[in-house]
């Protein structure tokens, strides 16, 4: 039996892993980012208007 | 009534500035690159004395060279759960905030460790038994690992306010910890009760040259979890002080330094 | 404050004998339960015979699960357990008279069933007497493990599909030790060590999983 496909597949399987839970907090970062940009716009937008 | 004495110390100021999220944030930030730097020279390093350097195995030929991220994968799939018990365990106690932030962020990280331990520990298992799954005690345990990872995972998402999601996971993973042993070995037990495979996944014994990729893999890994917990906990931190000033500066200084 | 054990025993039965018929929900679905592996794996009693042990057990496991929603969801819905952990009574033994109770209502019908279900799933008559000393000291340890998971999921809309997910891998060592003694001996070999670890077990879920439950619940009511 070859093993050749056994041996890639494992490493294929593991980098995805591996780099989908390293990309996947740099994701929500992002998100959390803008979120906090809109949030904060908003408050000085209202501080703005009331002054 | 406790009144505190000024502490001096070094490493308990360390400790108490730790709990301070933006402190955290500020301080973890700047060597988290490092982290990341070590893991991949590690990794590449590793993966070349492993994948080319190390010679064919004389009973099971090429297909051992899986264990070279199998057996990591397992060592940290078994270490992620102590260290976030461990976490938990503190959390719980002393309700420090960002202890709790990194057990449940802990969880994940070992969560996939564990599949990749399972999915490997498959794939190794085709040219070597024949199947692509065995109920050796060793594929069990990693088995129910993932079903104990998945419940902290689980029980915290489901709990809308994060503190107390994180004080139910936590007393879960501790839980979960105390019956770890006891399903460890009875798994083993029930292993060779049931006359099942007791080939040992290394086959024969492990030469110098087929050992230190292995363990400069298992260190990598290691790397790579420091890094990913200090991120992950990091974004957390954000996500839950979106509303708090001190997140408004890092977004602000997070843009500058994109603009510029 | 043994009192509190016992008032609070009687009471929990006397509730549970009020609503009678749902006492028999479990028992009912033990039995459906079981009555689905011949359906879907075959008559034959050899093979039958060979899997009952384990049949039977998951069913018990599959049982309690189900049934141990009920332990703490009453009291939770309408305030009366938010009074017992300010009542400043030890919740720890308030804990353990309602897991006995549970017990007493869930768990040991599945004791009493075992022989109708042994019949069913061709079991060897002389595993009998073993299979049901193994489900006298199991399905305890299964109610007391499980309260800690009820615990942590009561305020949790969908709690209970979560707690199967919590609690089976903490069952994993019950049902594999449970299952090693039956079929020990059908297999003519000493089945003692695994009675013995059963026993053990029962005594530390006794003294710690109370403790734990007590901790999940103030949690969760906080």
């Amino acid at each position: 039996m070859n093993h050749a496909p056994f041996i890639w597949g494992s490493y294929a399987i593991a980098t995805v892993v591996l780099l989908w839970t390293a990309v996947a907090p740099l994701i929500s970062k992002k998100a959390a980012f803008k979120n906090i940009r809109t949030l904060n716009q908003a408050k000085e937008q209202s501080r703005d208007t009331n002054s | 009534m406790k009144t505190d004495k000024p502490r001096k110390n070094p490493l308990v100021m360390f400790i108490h500035k730790l709990g301070s999220p933006p402190w955290f944030y500020d301080f973890t930030g700047k060597f988290v690159p490092w982290l990341w730097a070590v893991f991949a020279a590690l990794t590449i390093w590793g993966l070349y004395l492993g994948l080319i350097k190390a010679p064919p195995d004389y009973l099971q030929g090429e297909s051992y060279r899986i264990m070279y991220i199998h057996v990591p994968a397992a060592w940290m799939s078994m270490m992620i759960y102590v260290l976030m018990a461990f976490m938990s365990f503190i959390a719980l106690i002393w309700r420090i905030r960002t202890m709790e932030i990194m057990a449940m962020n802990s969880a994940p990280i070992g969560a996939a460790f564990t599949l990749i331990a399972l999915a490997t520990g498959s794939l190794w298992g085709r040219p070597t038994w024949g199947t692509y799954w065995v109920w050796d005690a060793r594929l069990t345990s990693e088995l129910v690992l993932l079903f104990l990872y998945l419940g902290v995972i689980g029980l915290y998402k489901a709990m809308d306010e994060p503190r107390k999601a994180a004080r139910a996971a936590s007393l879960l993973a501790l839980v979960g910890l105390v019956n770890l042993p006891i399903i460890h070995f009875s798994v083993k037990w029930w292993n060779t009760l049931h006359q099942g495979s007791s080939i040992s996944m290394t086959g024969s014994k492990i030469d110098a040259s087929m050992l230190w990729p292995l363990l400069i893999m298992a260190i990598a890994m290691k790397f790579y979890y420091g890094a990913n917990l200090i991120t992950r906990s990091r974004v957390t931190l954000l996500e839950q002080d979106l509303r708090k000033g001190w997140t408004r500066d890092v977004a602000k200084d997070a843009a500058r330094e994109r603009n510029s | 404050m043994s009192g509190a054990f016992f008032a609070l025993l009687r009471r929990d039965l006397l509730l549970a004998f009020r609503r009678r018929t749902e006492l028999l929900f479990p028992v009912a679905f033990l039995l459906v339960v079981v009555s689905l592996f011949p359906l879907g794996i075959g008559p034959g009693p050899a093979l039958l015979a060979r899997i009952a042990p384990g049949v039977i057990w998951i069913a018990a496991l599959l049982a309690t699960v189900i049934s141990l929603d009920g332990l703490f969801r009453s009291d939770f819905d309408d305030g009366t357990l938010e009074q017992f952990i300010l009542s400043g009574h030890p919740l720890t033994l308030i804990v353990l008279a309602k897991i006995v109770a549970h017990w007493l209502v869930a768990g040991l019908p599945l004791v009493l069933l075992s022989p109708l279900l042994a019949i069913w799933m061709n079991l060897p008559l002389e595993s009998l007497g073993v299979l049901i000393v193994t489900l006298f000291l199991g399905t305890p340890i299964l109610s007391l493990i499980g309260s800690i998971g009820v615990g942590l999921t009561l305020s949790l809309k969908r709690g209970g599909q979560l707690l199967s997910l919590l609690v089976f891998p903490l069952y994993v060592p019950i049902l594999i030790l449970a299952t090693a003694a039956v079929m020990a001996v059908s297999d003519g070999l000493p089945y003692g060590a695994f009675l013995g670890l059963l026993i053990a077990g029962l005594v530390t879920s006794v003294t710690l999983a109370p403790f734990a439950a007590a901790a999940a619940l103030k949690i969760s009511l906080s």
